[in-house]
Protein backbone atom coordinates (compact mmCIF):
# COMPACT_ATOMS: atom_id res chain seq x y z
CA UNK A 1 0.00 0.00 0.00
CA UNK A 2 1.34 3.19 -0.88
CA UNK A 3 0.18 7.07 0.51
CA UNK A 4 1.69 10.04 -1.15
CA UNK A 5 0.50 13.71 0.64
CA UNK A 6 1.63 17.27 -0.19
CA UNK A 7 4.19 18.91 2.41
CA UNK A 8 1.47 20.52 4.20
CA UNK A 9 0.99 19.78 8.17
CA UNK A 10 -1.59 18.26 8.89
CA UNK A 11 -2.04 15.90 6.45
CA UNK A 12 0.18 13.54 8.84
CA UNK A 13 -2.79 12.98 10.87
CA UNK A 14 -4.84 11.15 7.44
CA UNK A 15 -1.50 9.04 6.99
CA UNK A 16 -1.25 7.87 10.27
CA UNK A 17 -5.27 6.90 10.60
CA UNK A 18 -4.45 5.13 7.07
CA UNK A 19 -1.99 3.32 8.14
CA UNK A 20 -2.86 2.89 11.83
CA UNK A 21 -5.85 0.52 9.94
CA UNK A 22 -3.33 -1.08 8.05
CA UNK A 23 -1.29 -2.17 10.86
CA UNK A 24 -5.14 -3.18 13.06
CA UNK A 25 -5.72 -5.48 10.45
CA UNK A 26 -2.35 -6.88 10.31
CA UNK A 27 -2.77 -7.89 13.69
CA UNK A 28 -0.24 -5.72 15.64
CA UNK A 29 -1.24 -5.25 19.24
CA UNK A 30 -3.00 -2.01 20.43
CA UNK A 31 -0.45 -0.47 22.28
CA UNK A 32 2.10 -1.22 19.19
CA UNK A 33 -0.13 0.46 17.13
CA UNK A 34 -0.38 3.70 19.49
CA UNK A 35 3.69 3.42 18.60
CA UNK A 36 3.24 3.02 14.83
CA UNK A 37 1.27 6.08 14.93
CA UNK A 38 3.91 8.14 17.19
CA UNK A 39 6.38 7.16 15.27
CA UNK A 40 4.47 7.65 12.02
CA UNK A 41 3.12 11.04 12.66
CA UNK A 42 7.00 12.20 13.59
CA UNK A 43 8.50 10.71 10.59
CA UNK A 44 6.04 12.30 8.48
CA UNK A 45 6.44 15.67 10.26
CA UNK A 46 9.73 15.82 9.48
CA UNK A 47 9.45 14.90 5.92
CA UNK A 48 6.82 17.75 5.53
CA UNK A 49 8.64 20.18 7.67
CA UNK A 50 12.67 19.43 6.89
CA UNK A 51 12.89 17.23 3.86
CA UNK A 52 10.28 19.06 1.20
CA UNK A 53 10.82 22.91 3.52
CA UNK A 54 6.79 22.89 3.64
CA UNK A 55 6.74 22.95 -0.15
CA UNK A 56 3.27 22.24 -0.65
CA UNK A 57 4.45 21.28 -4.58
CA UNK A 58 6.52 18.27 -2.80
CA UNK A 59 5.21 15.16 -2.35
CA UNK A 60 5.67 12.45 0.90
CA UNK A 61 5.41 8.75 -0.11
CA UNK A 62 4.59 6.45 2.53
CA UNK A 63 4.70 2.73 1.37
CA UNK A 64 4.06 -0.13 3.79
CA UNK A 65 4.44 -3.75 3.13
CA UNK A 66 4.16 -6.64 5.73
CA UNK A 67 5.07 -10.28 5.73
CA UNK A 68 4.80 -13.11 8.77
CA UNK A 69 7.19 -11.29 10.83
CA UNK A 70 7.01 -7.68 11.09
CA UNK A 71 5.45 -4.66 9.33
CA UNK A 72 7.85 -2.24 7.58
CA UNK A 73 6.77 1.48 6.86
CA UNK A 74 8.95 3.58 4.33
CA UNK A 75 8.55 7.19 4.43
CA UNK A 76 10.04 9.17 1.45
CA UNK A 77 10.78 12.88 1.02
CA UNK A 78 12.26 14.55 -2.01
CA UNK A 79 14.65 16.23 0.44
CA UNK A 80 18.61 15.39 -0.09
CA UNK A 81 20.52 15.75 3.25
CA UNK A 82 19.44 12.10 5.53
CA UNK A 83 19.99 13.26 8.96
CA UNK A 84 21.81 11.44 11.70
CA UNK A 85 20.19 9.02 13.85
CA UNK A 86 20.54 8.69 17.82
CA UNK A 87 21.64 5.19 18.65
CA UNK A 88 19.98 2.58 20.36
CA UNK A 89 19.23 2.73 23.34
CA UNK A 90 18.49 6.32 23.53
CA UNK A 91 19.94 8.44 26.38
CA UNK A 92 17.20 11.01 27.24
CA UNK A 93 18.45 14.12 29.21
CA UNK A 94 16.63 17.60 29.61
CA UNK A 95 17.65 19.69 27.21
CA UNK A 96 17.96 23.60 27.35
CA UNK A 97 15.20 25.31 25.51
CA UNK A 98 16.86 26.57 22.27
CA UNK A 99 17.89 22.97 21.46
CA UNK A 100 14.76 20.80 21.74
CA UNK A 101 15.53 19.82 18.11
CA UNK A 102 15.93 15.66 17.27
CA UNK A 103 13.53 14.91 19.80
CA UNK A 104 11.26 13.37 17.10
CA UNK A 105 13.73 11.37 15.79
CA UNK A 106 14.60 9.85 19.39
CA UNK A 107 11.15 9.03 19.65
CA UNK A 108 11.60 7.34 16.84
CA UNK A 109 14.50 5.45 17.09
CA UNK A 110 13.02 4.50 20.76
CA UNK A 111 9.82 3.16 19.86
CA UNK A 112 10.63 1.27 16.33
CA UNK A 113 12.23 -2.19 16.30
CA UNK A 114 14.12 -1.14 13.32
CA UNK A 115 15.01 1.89 11.71
CA UNK A 116 17.12 3.47 8.70
CA UNK A 117 17.58 6.17 7.18
CA UNK A 118 18.71 6.13 3.20
CA UNK A 119 19.17 9.25 0.24
CA UNK A 120 17.06 7.07 -2.77
CA UNK A 121 18.11 8.38 -5.85
CA UNK A 122 14.52 8.37 -6.96
CA UNK A 123 12.53 9.46 -4.35
CA UNK A 124 14.93 11.85 -1.90
CA UNK A 125 15.39 10.52 2.05
CA UNK A 126 14.05 7.78 2.70
CA UNK A 127 13.35 6.17 6.76
CA UNK A 128 12.59 2.56 7.08
CA UNK A 129 10.70 1.72 10.25
CA UNK A 130 10.50 -1.69 11.39
CA UNK A 131 7.77 -3.08 13.51
CA UNK A 132 7.69 -6.76 14.83
CA UNK A 133 4.38 -8.68 14.89
CA UNK A 134 5.06 -10.09 18.03
CA UNK A 135 7.59 -8.48 19.60
CA UNK A 136 8.90 -11.38 21.88
CA UNK A 137 9.58 -13.21 18.91
CA UNK A 138 12.93 -10.65 19.44
CA UNK A 139 15.94 -10.79 17.29
CA UNK A 140 14.77 -12.09 14.00
CA UNK A 141 17.07 -12.08 11.13
CA UNK A 142 16.50 -11.75 7.59
CA UNK B 1 -0.61 23.09 -11.52
CA UNK B 2 -0.67 26.89 -11.08
CA UNK B 3 0.34 28.55 -7.46
CA UNK B 4 -3.38 30.08 -7.39
CA UNK B 5 -4.44 26.33 -8.11
CA UNK B 6 -1.80 24.87 -5.23
CA UNK B 7 -3.64 27.25 -2.88
CA UNK B 8 -7.38 25.94 -3.41
CA UNK B 9 -6.52 22.33 -4.07
CA UNK B 10 -4.51 19.44 -2.68
CA UNK B 11 -4.53 15.89 -3.28
CA UNK B 12 -3.75 12.76 -1.35
CA UNK B 13 -3.28 9.64 -3.65
CA UNK B 14 -3.57 5.95 -2.35
CA UNK B 15 -2.69 2.78 -4.14
CA UNK B 16 -3.63 -0.42 -3.00
CA UNK B 17 -3.38 -3.79 -3.86
CA UNK B 18 -6.68 -5.50 -5.12
CA UNK B 19 -7.17 -8.01 -2.17
CA UNK B 20 -10.10 -7.71 -0.06
CA UNK B 21 -9.54 -6.01 2.70
CA UNK B 22 -7.83 -2.75 1.29
CA UNK B 23 -11.48 -1.35 0.98
CA UNK B 24 -11.43 -0.64 4.72
CA UNK B 25 -8.23 1.21 4.88
CA UNK B 26 -9.48 2.95 2.16
CA UNK B 27 -12.79 3.42 4.24
CA UNK B 28 -10.58 5.12 6.84
CA UNK B 29 -8.36 6.80 5.30
CA UNK B 30 -11.23 8.84 3.60
CA UNK B 31 -12.78 9.07 6.99
CA UNK B 32 -10.05 10.53 8.43
CA UNK B 33 -9.84 13.34 6.28
CA UNK B 34 -13.44 14.16 5.69
CA UNK B 35 -13.76 14.28 9.62
CA UNK B 36 -10.75 17.27 9.67
CA UNK B 37 -12.79 18.48 6.77
CA UNK B 38 -15.90 19.29 8.58
CA UNK B 39 -17.84 16.91 7.14
CA UNK B 40 -20.68 15.59 9.42
CA UNK B 41 -20.86 12.40 10.83
CA UNK B 42 -23.66 10.89 8.25
CA UNK B 43 -22.06 12.25 5.37
CA UNK B 44 -18.72 10.65 6.93
CA UNK B 45 -20.64 7.30 7.04
CA UNK B 46 -22.77 8.26 3.68
CA UNK B 47 -18.47 8.44 2.02
CA UNK B 48 -17.30 4.94 4.01
CA UNK B 49 -20.01 3.16 1.89
CA UNK B 50 -19.79 5.09 -1.20
CA UNK B 51 -16.08 4.34 -1.70
CA UNK B 52 -16.11 1.16 0.07
CA UNK B 53 -18.81 -0.01 -2.75
CA UNK B 54 -15.99 1.64 -5.52
CA UNK B 55 -12.82 -0.16 -4.03
CA UNK B 56 -14.61 -3.49 -3.25
CA UNK B 57 -15.78 -3.06 -7.22
CA UNK B 58 -12.23 -2.07 -8.16
CA UNK B 59 -11.00 -4.94 -6.39
CA UNK B 60 -13.12 -8.26 -7.61
CA UNK B 61 -14.89 -6.88 -10.75
CA UNK B 62 -12.30 -4.25 -12.00
CA UNK B 63 -8.98 -5.96 -11.36
CA UNK B 64 -10.51 -9.93 -11.32
CA UNK B 65 -9.12 -9.57 -7.38
CA UNK B 66 -5.35 -10.06 -9.14
CA UNK B 67 -3.56 -8.92 -6.18
CA UNK B 68 -0.60 -7.66 -8.22
CA UNK B 69 -2.55 -5.19 -9.72
CA UNK B 70 -3.60 -1.82 -8.41
CA UNK B 71 -6.39 0.44 -7.46
CA UNK B 72 -5.47 3.69 -7.03
CA UNK B 73 -8.10 6.30 -4.90
CA UNK B 74 -7.09 10.24 -5.72
CA UNK B 75 -8.87 12.62 -3.21
CA UNK B 76 -8.84 15.78 -3.90
CA UNK B 77 -9.31 18.31 -1.15
CA UNK B 78 -11.00 21.78 -2.35
CA UNK B 79 -12.60 23.97 0.41
CA UNK B 80 -15.41 23.54 -0.13
CA UNK B 81 -15.80 19.66 -1.69
CA UNK B 82 -14.02 16.57 -1.50
CA UNK B 83 -13.39 14.42 -4.68
CA UNK B 84 -12.80 10.45 -4.64
CA UNK B 85 -11.85 8.99 -7.78
CA UNK B 86 -11.63 4.90 -7.68
CA UNK B 87 -9.34 3.52 -10.68
CA UNK B 88 -8.69 0.25 -11.10
CA UNK B 89 -6.81 -1.29 -14.24
CA UNK B 90 -9.35 -2.73 -16.00
CA UNK B 91 -8.94 -6.52 -16.78
CA UNK B 92 -12.47 -6.53 -17.15
CA UNK B 93 -13.95 -3.40 -18.47
CA UNK B 94 -17.61 -2.71 -16.86
CA UNK B 95 -20.30 -2.24 -19.57
CA UNK B 96 -21.94 1.50 -19.03
CA UNK B 97 -25.41 0.42 -18.63
CA UNK B 98 -24.39 -1.40 -15.95
CA UNK B 99 -23.90 1.65 -14.15
CA UNK B 100 -27.81 3.05 -14.69
CA UNK B 101 -29.63 -0.06 -13.63
CA UNK B 102 -32.10 0.08 -10.63
CA UNK B 103 -32.02 -2.54 -8.39
CA UNK B 104 -35.25 -4.11 -7.20
CA UNK B 105 -35.51 -5.75 -3.57
CA UNK B 106 -38.08 -8.36 -4.98
CA UNK B 107 -35.65 -9.39 -7.21
CA UNK B 108 -33.07 -9.44 -4.43
CA UNK B 109 -35.43 -11.78 -2.42
CA UNK B 110 -34.95 -14.29 -5.41
CA UNK B 111 -31.31 -14.54 -5.46
CA UNK B 112 -28.69 -16.23 -3.59
CA UNK B 113 -26.40 -13.59 -3.94
CA UNK B 114 -27.53 -10.34 -2.70
CA UNK B 115 -24.92 -8.06 -4.42
CA UNK B 116 -25.78 -5.65 -7.12
CA UNK B 117 -26.62 -2.47 -5.13
CA UNK B 118 -22.92 -0.70 -5.27
CA UNK B 119 -23.37 1.08 -7.59
CA UNK B 120 -26.86 2.17 -7.20
CA UNK B 121 -25.51 2.82 -3.38
CA UNK B 122 -22.72 5.37 -4.40
CA UNK B 123 -25.30 7.31 -6.41
CA UNK B 124 -27.70 7.66 -3.66
CA UNK B 125 -24.93 8.46 -1.21
CA UNK B 126 -23.08 10.96 -3.47
CA UNK B 127 -23.61 14.42 -4.72
CA UNK B 128 -21.99 13.53 -8.24
CA UNK B 129 -20.89 10.46 -9.33
CA UNK B 130 -19.60 10.20 -13.05
CA UNK B 131 -17.92 6.82 -14.32
CA UNK B 132 -15.81 6.45 -17.49
CA UNK B 133 -14.08 3.71 -19.11
CA UNK B 134 -11.37 4.61 -21.17
CA UNK B 135 -10.27 1.51 -23.36
CA UNK B 136 -6.32 0.15 -21.95
CA UNK B 137 -6.77 2.58 -18.82
CA UNK B 138 -9.47 1.16 -16.68
CA UNK B 139 -12.98 1.77 -15.24
CA UNK B 140 -12.67 4.77 -12.75
CA UNK B 141 -15.50 6.32 -11.00
CA UNK B 142 -15.76 10.06 -9.95
CA UNK B 143 -17.59 11.18 -6.64
CA UNK B 144 -18.19 14.35 -5.29
CA UNK B 145 -19.30 15.26 -1.58
CA UNK B 146 -20.31 18.83 -0.94
CA UNK B 147 -19.41 20.46 2.32
CA UNK B 148 -22.05 22.08 3.62
CA UNK B 149 -21.22 23.90 6.44
CA UNK B 150 -24.40 25.54 8.62
CA UNK B 151 -25.51 28.60 8.17
CA UNK B 152 -23.88 31.41 10.28
CA UNK B 153 -26.27 33.16 12.08
CA UNK B 154 -25.40 36.85 11.61
CA UNK B 155 -26.34 38.92 14.88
Amino acid sequence: MQLIIPSVLGYEVVVRDAVASFAQRYGLPPDRIEDVKTVLCEACTNAIEHGNGSDPHRRVRVCCTVDEQSLVIAVCDEGELPPTLPGKPVEWCSMPYPSRRGLGLKLIVALSDEVSIAADPTFGTCIRLVFYRDPRSGIHTS
Amino acid sequence: MSEADGATEQIIEMRLPSRLGYERIAMDTAASLARRMGFTPERIDALRTAIGEAVTNAIEHGNQADAAMKVVVVLTIRTDELIISVADQGRKVLDPAQTFLQPRITDAFQRADKGGWGIWLIRELMDEVEFSFAPGSGNQVRMVVHLERPPVIKP
